[in-house]
């Protein structure tokens, strides 16, 4: 009776605890200190949408940094949907780029060498000249975008999953 | 049941409680200021950041919800040089180097930095040395460095600079700022 007891307990603090961890993400390791990238140089960037969308990331244990590129295609430029995934804080490199908050009626028009930050709040954003790079930081980390160093399709990230289907 | 087993009950009982709150004090957002929109903190063309030093350390932070972000400028004074700096280790580090050349100390390693360059490391001690005559960088740090920085108005000394330094040469900062006692 004691030890079910007992293993009922542990079963009772284990399992929250599991599932915390789980809601948290994948364990990204801690590759100690590198220099990720410079944003002086965009030629390095994976290209995601033929000569559109171009995104780099790196994942720390619990925060992603990315270098975005955006070209407008004929069509103009790649859209995506109203997105909410922690606080963020993003460095314009180049171009000027608007970012729209629904919720909070809040427009802010950003240009190169601005440094703007929001907390976990949804917003989308579009780009206002032929090209933006954008360095941009989360904190929690972008499971959705998978493991470093992986190829990012449509699947893998949820800004562009949309538009993409389409 | 027993008393033996209804103590052990008990105390399983007190332990799931108490081990969420303990998880949510230390992620470290019970102290955090209430944040509900953007903010733009920043312009490299005006960086608008506090002077600590005349002509040495200028230098501005600014609190997020589970981050802190700060800029610092170097700018080395004539015969003084730069201002000394001293190691400091406040949480996971995402350093943007506008402007110069920096070298980044570790206990087993060193980034040198070049202008543009993004760093990132965990919560490692380290200290940081402006290789050239000026040197403009941000950093965004997590978990929130609140009680190393605390509010965005206190005056705190700046990271990376010697406290004994800046009492020195008569810096505004920390309760200096606050007192008036300088």
């Amino acid at each position: 009776m004691l030890k079910h007891k007992f293993l009922l307990g542990l079963a009772a603090l284990l399992i929250p605890t599991m599932s915390a961890l789980a809601e948290e993400g994948p364990p990204w390791p801690d590759k100690g200190p590198r220099i990720l990238f410079n944003t002086n140089d965009v030629s390095k960037i994976p290209e995601v949408v033929p000569k559109t969308f171009y995104l780099g990331y790196w994942h720390s244990p619990t925060t992603t940094v990315v270098y975005n590129r955006w070209i407008a295609g004929p069509k103009g430029h790649l859209l995506g949907d109203e997105s909410i995934h922690g606080e963020e804080y993003g460095y314009l490199v180049k171009g000027r780029l608007a970012f729209i908050f629904e919720e909070s009626r809040h427009t802010v028009v950003v240009d190169a060498g601005q440094f703007i930050h929001w907390p976990n709040i949804a917003h989308w954003g579009t780009c206002m000249t032929k090209e933006c790079v954008l360095y941009a930081f989360f904190v929690p980390t972008r499971d959705d975008y998978g493991p470093e160093g992986k190829k990012m399709t449509s699947k893998s990230n949820v800004w562009i999953s949309a538009e993409q289907g389409k | 049941m027993s008393a033996r087993t209804g103590g052990l009950l008990s105390v399983w009982v007190v332990l799931i409680l108490i081990a969420p709150v303990g998880y949510a004090q230390s992620a470290g957002t019970l102290e955090s200021p209430p944040l509900d929109r953007p903010e733009v903190f920043f312009d490299v063309a005006k960086p608008d950041l506090t002077v600590i030093v005349p002509g040495q350390v200028a230098f501005r932070h600014w609190q997020g919800t589970v981050s802190t972000a700060a800029a610092l400028q170097l700018t080395k004074k004539g015969s003084a040089g730069h201002a000394p700096t001293v190691a400091e280790q406040y949480g996971g580090v995402q350093m943007h180097l506008l402007k110069g050349k920096l070298r980044v100390i570790f206990e087993h390693q060193e980034l040198l930095l070049k202008s543009g360059d993004v760093a990132s490391w965990g919560d490692l001690r380290h200290r940081i040395q402006c290789e050239v005559k000026e040197c403009l960088l941000t950093i965004i740090s997590n978990p929130v460095a609140w009680r190393r920085l605390g509010p965005e108005d206190s005056g705190p000394v700046p990271l990376y600079m010697d406290p004994d330094y800046l009492r020195k040469v008569g810096a505004h900062v920390g309760t200096e700022k606050q007192g008036g006692t300088k």
